[in-house]
C-alpha cells in the first residue's frame, strides 16, 4: 500500500495524482500554499507502483503489503509466508474469525 | 457537424462537460486503444475515455507480459488440435483461426512501428516456446505490459484519436435521434460529462470481483453493466469463476510460467498438488485451480509454491518480464525462489473465464446498433471456450477484438446521422440517475460501501458458493444479492471518489447475478464451470453458449433476473470479422 509522500521532494507535477489507476492520490494546499500530492482514499491503493514510477523526484514510496485481503482468503500474514506454520487455509466464511458482513445484511 | 469537439456548460449547479465524436471509446486498456488508433486511422473524429490513464489503467498495463504470436511457417494445426481439447468444445476452430491470423498480423505492423516487445540482438520481435497453461504448442511473444501500454496510448493519439483521462462512465443509451449519449463524471474535478457519439466501443474491462491481483481493481464489471444498460445480452457467464494463484506477500502472477519453468505447487505435507489430483504438467488453470481450492478445502492446505526447481537463468528472466511483480518481491525481502512461501487462490472473475458482453460476430457488434464489444468487456467464448485462463489469448483477443471493433464502429459512425443535439430529455434522465447516489453533504456511507463490496465479493469468491456449485447454494448466494442492490440504492455516498466506488458496486452486482443465473442454467460441469450435482460434460451441451438476458431494466430499483437460453455455436455468421475483412479494404 501507498505510505507516505515526501512533502519536501514532491514538487506538485501532478504526474502521480494523473496516472494512478485507482484515485488513491489528490493535490492539496501545504501550509505555504504549495501544491503538494497528498494520499486522501489509501484503502484503494493496489500497490501497483505507477506513481513512484512516474514520479521525476522519487518522493513517493509504496509498500510492498498488500491491503487485507477478504475473509473468504486465507490471511496474508507474512510470517507464514516465510514458511512458518500457517492456520489450516480457512476458505469457510464463518470459520476466519471474522464476522462475514453478510449475515447482518441478510438479516 | 462543426461544431468543437468539447463545450463546458453546467447542468443543475454542476459543472457540464460535454464532448462530441463519431467514435467513443469507453477504456484505455489494450483493447479501447487498438480500437481509438483503428477507428481514427478511418478518420472518424475518435474520443477514449478511461477510469485511469488510458494506457496505465486496467489490467493492460499489468499483464504478465505474454502473447500468442504463430508465424505463417509454425504448425498451426498442431496449435488448433491442442486448443479445442483444452476450451472443452466451446471454442469455434473458425474464430480461433481468424484471431491467431489478425494477432500476428498486429503485432507485426506494432512491432516494426517500434512497439515494446521481447527482441533478438538482430532487433526482431524474438518468440520462446514455453510449456505452459495446458498446452506443449505455444509460440508466444514477450513484453513489458507497462511500457506496452504506454506505446498504445501513443498510437492512438499518432492517429488522432484523442483522450479524457480519469473519466468515468456511468450511464450509457442509445438515443431515437441516432447515436449515444454517454454520461459520467470526472471524479477528481467533481465535473459531470456528457458525450455524444455515433458509435461506440465498449472496451471498460471484465469483473474481477475486485480480486487479488495487480490491475483487478479498476475493474469491476463496468464493461458488462454499460452494455446491459444500452441493451445488449450476457453470453457465457457461468463460466467466470476463474482463480490464478497469487503469493501471499505480494501479489506475484505468472503461475503458469512459473510451473512451466519448474514450480511445483506443494500443499502442508510436501506433496505436489497437481500430482495428487491425477493433473499433468503443464496444467490447464482451471485444473490448478480445483487442486489447489480442494486441498485447502480438505484441510491440506496451506499451499506453498516451491520454485527452488526453477533455474538461476530463468529466475532472471522471470524477473525481468515481471518487473513490477519483482520490484514488490525484492521490497519483501524474501527471496521466493529460495524459500517457498505461501500462495493463495486469487480471483480473476470473467479476466479469464471468458464470459461477457455478447457479440454477434468477431467485430464486437452487440444486439444494439451501434454498440461494439471488445476485450475483456466481450464474451470471447468463440476464442477461449470454457476452460482458458490467463494466458497468452487474452492479449491477443483484447488488441484482435479492440481493433475489430474500431473498424467496424467506425463503419457504423460513417452512416450514421444524428439529429437534434444539446440537454435533451433523454440526457436529463441519465444526468439525474447519475447523480442520484451523491448527497453532498452527507454522512459518509462508506462504511456501508466496504460491506456490500465485501459482501458481494463473499458471494461471488467463495468456491463454497460459486466454485464447487450447487443449485441450493448458487440460490441462497443469490438471495443475499437482492439484500446487497437493495442496500446499494438506499446508499448515498458523499464525494465524487465514492461516487465511482458505488457504480462499481452497481457493476459487479449485475455482474454476480448474471452469473448465478447462468450456473444455474447449466446443468453439466465443463471447464471453470462445475456442478457438483452435474459433474459430468454432457454431451448435448457440446458446443451449446448460454446468453443472459435482464427480465426487467438494469437501471431499475429491483435487481433484475436473467433468462438464459441456449445458442448453438455452429451458426456461421458468428465468425464473421466482416469489419475487418471488408471495411479495411
Ligand atoms: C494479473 C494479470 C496478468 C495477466 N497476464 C496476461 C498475460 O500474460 N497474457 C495475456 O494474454 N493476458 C494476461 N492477462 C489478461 C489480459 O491482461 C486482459 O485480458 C487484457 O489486458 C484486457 O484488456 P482490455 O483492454 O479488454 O481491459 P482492461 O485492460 O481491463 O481495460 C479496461 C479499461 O476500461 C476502463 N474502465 C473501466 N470502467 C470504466 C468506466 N466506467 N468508464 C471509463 N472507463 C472505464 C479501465 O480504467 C481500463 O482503462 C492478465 C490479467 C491479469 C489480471
Ligand atoms: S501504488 Fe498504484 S494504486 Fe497505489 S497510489 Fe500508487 S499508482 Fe495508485
Ligand atoms: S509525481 Fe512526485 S513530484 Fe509529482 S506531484 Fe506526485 S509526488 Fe509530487
Amino acid at each position: 500500500m501507498i505510505e507516505r509522500v515526501d512533502a519536501d521532494r514532491c514538487i506538485g507535477c501532478t504526474l502521480c495524482v494523473k496516472v494512478c489507476p485507482v484515485d488513491v492520490l489528490r493535490m492539496a494546499l501545504d501550509t505555504s500554499g504549495r501544491s503538494k500530492a497528498v494520499i486522501a482514499y489509501p484503502e484503494e491503493c493496489q500497490s501497483c507502483f505507477l506513481c513512484e514510477i512516474y514520479c521525476p523526484t522519487d518522493a513517493l514510496y509504496v509498500s510492498p503489503d498488500r491491503s487485507p485481503l477478504h475473509a473468504v482468503w486465507p490471511p496474508s500474514d507474512t510470517a507464514a509466508a516465510r514458511g512458518t506454520s500457517l492456520p489450516t487455509a480457512l476458505l469457510r466464511e464463518g470459520t476466519s474469525g471474522t464476522t462475514a458482513p453478510g449475515h447482518r445484511l441478510a438479516g | 457537424m462543426t461544431r468543437h469537439w468539447r463545450q463546458a456548460g453546467t447542468w443543475h449547479g454542476y459543472s457540464l462537460d460535454q464532448a462530441f465524436c463519431d467514435v467513443l471509446i469507453i477504456g484505455g486498456g489494450f483493447a479501447g486503444l487498438l480500437a481509438a488508433r483503428a477507428a481514427a486511422r478511418q478518420s472518424m473524429r475518435t474520443l477514449v475515455v478511461s477510469k485511469g490513464f488510458a494506457g496505465a489503467d486496467g489490467v493492460s498495463a499489468f499483464a504478465g507480459g505474454v502473447v500468442l504470436y504463430l508465424l505463417p511457417e509454425d504448425d498451426r494445426e498442431a496449435f488448433q488440435i491442442e486448443h479445442s481439447r483444452l476450451s472443452e468444445g466451446l471454442s469455434h476452430p473458425e474464430a480461433v483461426r481468424r484471431v491467431a491470423e489478425a494477432n500476428m498480423q498486429l503485432l507485426g505492423e506494432l512491432t516494426d512501428a517500434g512497439a515494446p516487445v521481447e527482441r533478438t540482438p538482430e532487433g526482431r520481435p524474438r518468440r520462446r516456446w514455453l510449456p505452459a497453461a495446458g498446452r506443449r504448442y505455444v509460440p508466444r511473444l514477450g513484453f513489458p505490459s507497462t511500457e506496452l501500454a504506454r506505446f498504445l496510448r501513443q498510437e492512438a493519439l499518432r492517429a488522432g484519436a484523442r483522450v479524457l483521462d480519469q473519466t468515468i462512465i456511468t450511464r450509457l443509451q442509445r438515443t431515437p435521434n441516432g447515436g449515444f449519449w454517454a454520461v459520467g463524471f470526472r471524479r477528481q474535478e467533481g465535473m459531470l460529462v456528457a458525450i455524444r457519439a455515433k458509435a461506440v466501443v465498449l472496451a471498460a474491462g471484465g469483473c474481477s470481483w475486485r480480486g487479488a491481483h495487480m490491475g483487478q481493481h479498476n475493474v469491476l464489471g463496468e464493461g458488462l453493466a454499460l452494455g446491459l444498460d444500452a441493451g445488449a445480452r450476457f453470453l457465457g457467464m457461468e463460466f467466470c469463476t476463474s482463480y490464478l494463484a497469487t503469493c501471499s506477500l505480494f501479489d506475484t502472477h505468472g503461475q503458469d510460467v512459473l510451473a512451466a519453468l519448474g514450480g511445483r505447487l506443494r500443499n502442508r505435507v510436501g506433496e505436489d498438488i497437481l500430482e495428487r489430483h491425477g493433473i499433468e504438467h503443464p496444467a490447464p488453470p482451471h485444473l490448478t485451480a480445483f487442486a489447489m481450492l480442494t486441498e485447502l478445502r480438505a484441510g491440506r492446505g496451506p499451499i506453498h509454491f516451491d520454485l527452488r526447481g526453477v533455474p538461476p537463468a530463468a529466475r532472471e528472466d522471470w524477473e525481468t518480464q515481471f518487473h513490477l511483480v519483482a520490484r514488490g518481491l525484492h521490497r519483501t525481502g524474501v527471496d521466493i525462489f529460495e524459500h517457498p512461501v505461501v500462495w493463495l487462490p486469487g480471483f480473476t472473475g470473467s479476466i479469464a473465464g471468458g464470459g461477457g458482453v455478447r457479440t454477434l460476430d468477431l467485430a464486437g457488434t452487440t444486439e444494439v446498433p451501434g454498440l461494439f464489444a471488445a476485450g475483456d468487456a466481450a464474451a470471447r467464448l468463440a476464442l477461449v471456450g470454457a476452460g482458458s485462463g490467463i494466458t497468452f489469448l487474452n492479449v491477443a483477443w483484447a488488441l484482435v477484438s479492440g481493433h475489430w471493433a474500431g473498424l467496424a464502429a467506425a463503419r457504423h459512425a460513417a452512416g450514421e446521422e444524428l439529429s437534434a443535439t444539446g440537454v435533451d430529455e433523454l440526457l436529463r434522465g441519465l444526468l439525474e440517475t447519475t447523480v442520484r447516489p451523491l448527497c453532498e453533504p452527507a454522512p459518509a456511507q462508506t462504511g456501508t460501501l466496504d460491506q456490500l463490496l465485501r459482501h458481494t465479493q463473499m458471494l461471488a469468491v467463495d468456491p463454497e458458493r460459486n466454485f464447487f456449485r450447487t443449485p441450493e447454494r448458487l440460490q441462497e448466494a443469490d438471495a443475499q444479492l437482492d439484500a446487497c442492490w437493495e442496500r446499494l440504492h438506499s446508499t448515498t455516498v458523499n464525494d465524487w471518489h465514492n461516487l465511482g466506488r458505488w457504480y462499481e458496486l452497481r457493476a459487479m452486482m449485475l455482474a454476480t447475478r448474471a452469473m448465478f443465473h447462468s450456473a444455474l442454467a447449466r446443468q453439466e460441469t465443463r471447464g471453470w464451470h462445475r456442478r457438483l450435482d452435474y459433474p459430468e460434460r454432457d454431451p448435448a451441451l457440446e458446443k451449446v453458449w448460454l446468453v443472459a438476458e435482464p427480465t426487467s431494466d438494469p437501471s431499475g430499483e429491483r435487481l433484475p433476473d436473467f433468462t438464459v437460453w441456449p445458442v448453438e455455436l455452429d451458426e456461421p455468421e458468428a465468425f464473421r470479422a466482416t469489419a475487418c475483412e471488408e471495411g479495411a479494404a
